[in-house]
């Protein structure tokens, strides 16, 4: 304890003496570890069931139209049709259906134009929002609407419960906020305000139809749920005599959609490639700045050698300064990480009123700790070979002032 | 207490062997203070290195208080050379970034003595006054003179009470004023009991030794003892 507490103090004089080294290895430190984190907080999002999409792999969207054999579009479920689809459909545990428009709301006096789902309340079975204040809306009273958190924080500063927002005419009051959520969770979720599909002038205007979002029972392999839905699909449409062709991307589980719009393996390999080179190039650096100051203390080494330090106390005073400033730009890593994600949001945004990619995006407790360890893993990269090599030099030589 | 047999110690590189040491043997006694002579590249400094296992002979054997050194691990090693050599070089060697005291109690952070912090200060404290440096001791190296560098180099190499004093040139550096007091000094540590092994260069206080050993091209070529006049 003694000799550990005297390898910290040894190296915070050591990196206070040498000021700009410090600040340089701290800062290199600090971006290379932000940035860390932020990539592994995405490979995550993409690769986890996180709030609210928590039945990625059981649920499956299917979209607003098909194609027959010929390649021609054809429309979707007929909306009368939906609840007896899927009432008839194996497995099935659950549905909601949605619709997603680009519209104006006007909302505290402003016109904004925000992407607005209308909605099953059922989605809000299916999908576990996580309700920051209020509840999900009912459709037997008033026309109601829930709003994530960021929209009610631009449109109705202090509390957003029981305030009005007009959309298509119809007056809405605010029920309920819930958090926000990435776009990397969901592709098909871009919603900032849901109402129920009771009210949406859309439809069937446009001759679209919903997409559903089914749920199927946990203990349903996602082979067998695929297999249903495109049995039932092909059954619906040719008893209405159309020779349907559905594909395997038509019944894609959430998981599986995500892996194919926001990256699967590709993204995962990608990321861990990036994540090498962002390990590897500053580490490059710092190795070099490190072995430049290491070998400027060998003559200092080698006297504590000769005074009775071991080769791996020797290494370890060494090594601790590099272990206590890769700790420090890790904290500031910890520490700058929110408002990067907050200034590359704004940067991404294509409407502030839309889910983006990183919106909704925490910090997260195993992302923290691996990075902590690539932060160790880094100060004994960087640091470690220099430091193997003096602590192991001929004392005799390192004293007289030169190697042998 | 220390005996070297038959050492070498050759220095190669593709074309040539330097002999540095050519079959030294040499035996020195609890309480001795041995000079070691010769002119420059003779072996002296290479022959005090080896004696302080600071470096490891091509061949022979060391043994120390009986023991044989040569199968040593790092570990042991170090430890020999904190519980039983003390080193004073002719440059001083004291780490810049640490004031004096911190430089004269950093032997006892190896030390498996392991005593708490407050006897290491009052060591520390105790053995500056002696070398006269009581009231220098929140200095740093470069706020002294050479001659107080070298008092805080013999004062930490004093700090872990060690068995033998291996000093290398500890006068070198030194104007004619200082470099007596240091010999005073080493000279008043060897009369307390302490066994010391100096290289010089100055004849002068080599002769004030009790054995005077002389060297010439990695050899030994006479020991005097009993040199002290």
């Amino acid at each position: 304890m003694k000799m550990v507490l005297t390898y910290i103090r040894n190296a915070a004089r050591s990196a206070w003496n040498d000021k700009l080294y410090s600040t340089f290895y701290i800062l290199g430190m600090a971006v290379a570890f932000t940035l860390i984190i932020l990539l592994l907080t995405t490979a995550k999002l993409v690769r986890s069931d996180a709030r609210p999409f928590v039945n990625a792999e059981n649920e499956i969207r299917l979209g607003a139209w098909f194609t027959d054999k010929n390649g021609d579009e054809i429309d979707g479920i007929e909306t009368q049709d939906i609840e007896r689809f899927v009432l008839a459909l194996p497995g099935a545990a659950g549905y909601s259906i949605s619709n997603t428009e680009e519209t104006l709301v006007f909302a505290n006096g402003r016109v904004r134009m925000a992407s607005v789902g209308f909605v099953s309340s059922s989605h809000f079975e299916i999908n576990e929002f996580d309700f920051v204040s209020g509840r999900p809306f009912t459709e037997d009273a008033i026309p109601q609407a829930v709003i994530t958190k960021s929209f009610a924080d631009r449109s109705f500063p202090g509390d957003p419960l029981g305030k009005k927002m007009t959309i298509q005419e119809t007056e809405y009051t605010v029920v309920g906020v819930v958090q926000d959520f990435s776009f990397l969770q969901n592709p098909f979720e871009k919603v900032v305000i849901w109402v129920s599909d009771r009210y949406n002038k859309f439809m069937p205007s446009y001759g679209e139809c919903y997409s559903i979002n089914i749920l199927f029972d946990k203990k349903v392999p996602v082979n067998e749920m695929q297999e249903n839905l495109k049995h039932a699909l092909t059954q619906y449409y040719q008893a209405k005599g159309i020779d349907v062709d559905i594909r395997k991307d038509d019944v894609l589980t959430l998981q599986e959609a995500k892996f194919k719009y926001v990256g699967g393996n590709m993204f995962n390999y990608g990321a861990v490639a990036i994540l090498l080179l962002l390990i590897l190039i500053p580490a490059l650096n710092i190795m070099t700045l490190s072995s430049a100051k290491v070998y400027a203390s060998a003559t200092e080494v080698a006297i504590k050698r000769a005074l009775g330090a071991t080769k791996w106390q020797a290494f370890g005073q060494i090594i601790s300064e590099n272990v206590l400033l890769s700790l420090i730009g890790y904290v500031l890593a910890l520490i700058f990480v929110r408002p990067v994600i907050s200034l590359i949001d704004r940067l991404l945004y294509t409407s502030r009123n839309a889910v983006s990619v990183l919106s909704g995006i925490s910090l997260d407790f195993s992302v923290s700790a691996v990075t902590l360890i690539l932060a160790l893993l880094f100060a004994l990269v960087s640091g470690g070979i220099p430091a193997y090599r003096i602590a192991n030099k001929n004392i005799a030589a390192e004293l007289k002032g030169r190697d042998l | 207490m220390i005996e070297l047999e038959n050492i070498y110690k050759v220095f190669s590189t593709d074309e040539i062997e330097t002999f540095a040491l050519n079959g030294v043997s040499l035996h020195v006694r609890k309480g001795d203070f041995v000079s070691i002579m010769g002119p420059s590249g003779c072996g002296k400094s290479t022959l005090l290195n080896i004696i302080g296992h600071l470096d490891t002979p091509t061949k022979g054997t060391i043994r120390i208080e009986g023991t044989d050194t040569g199968h040593m691990t790092d570990k042991e090693l170090s430890r020999l050379r904190n519980e039983k050599f003390g080193f004073i070089f002719q440059s001083f060697h004291l780490i810049p970034s640490l004031n004096i005291l911190q430089n004269v109690e950093l032997p006892m952070l190896y030390s498996r003595e392991n005593l708490p912090s407050k006897e290491v200060r009052e060591r520390a404290v105790s053995i500056m006054e002696k070398v006269g440096l009581g009231s220098r001791m929140k200095h740093f190296p470069s706020q002294l003179s050479g001659g107080q560098c070298q008092r805080a180099a013999i004062a930490r190499a004093m700090m872990a009470h060690p068995h033998v004093l291996l000093a290398d040139e500890p006068t070198g550096n030194l104007d004619s004023r200082m470099g007596r007091e240091i010999m005073d000094l080493l000279l008043e540590l060897n009369a307390e009991g302490m066994t010391v092994v100096m290289v010089t260069h100055d004849a002068a206080l080599a002769a004030e030794a009790s054995v005077m050993v002389t060297m010439n091209d990695g050899k030994i070529t006479d020991v005097i003892k009993e040199a002290k006049q």
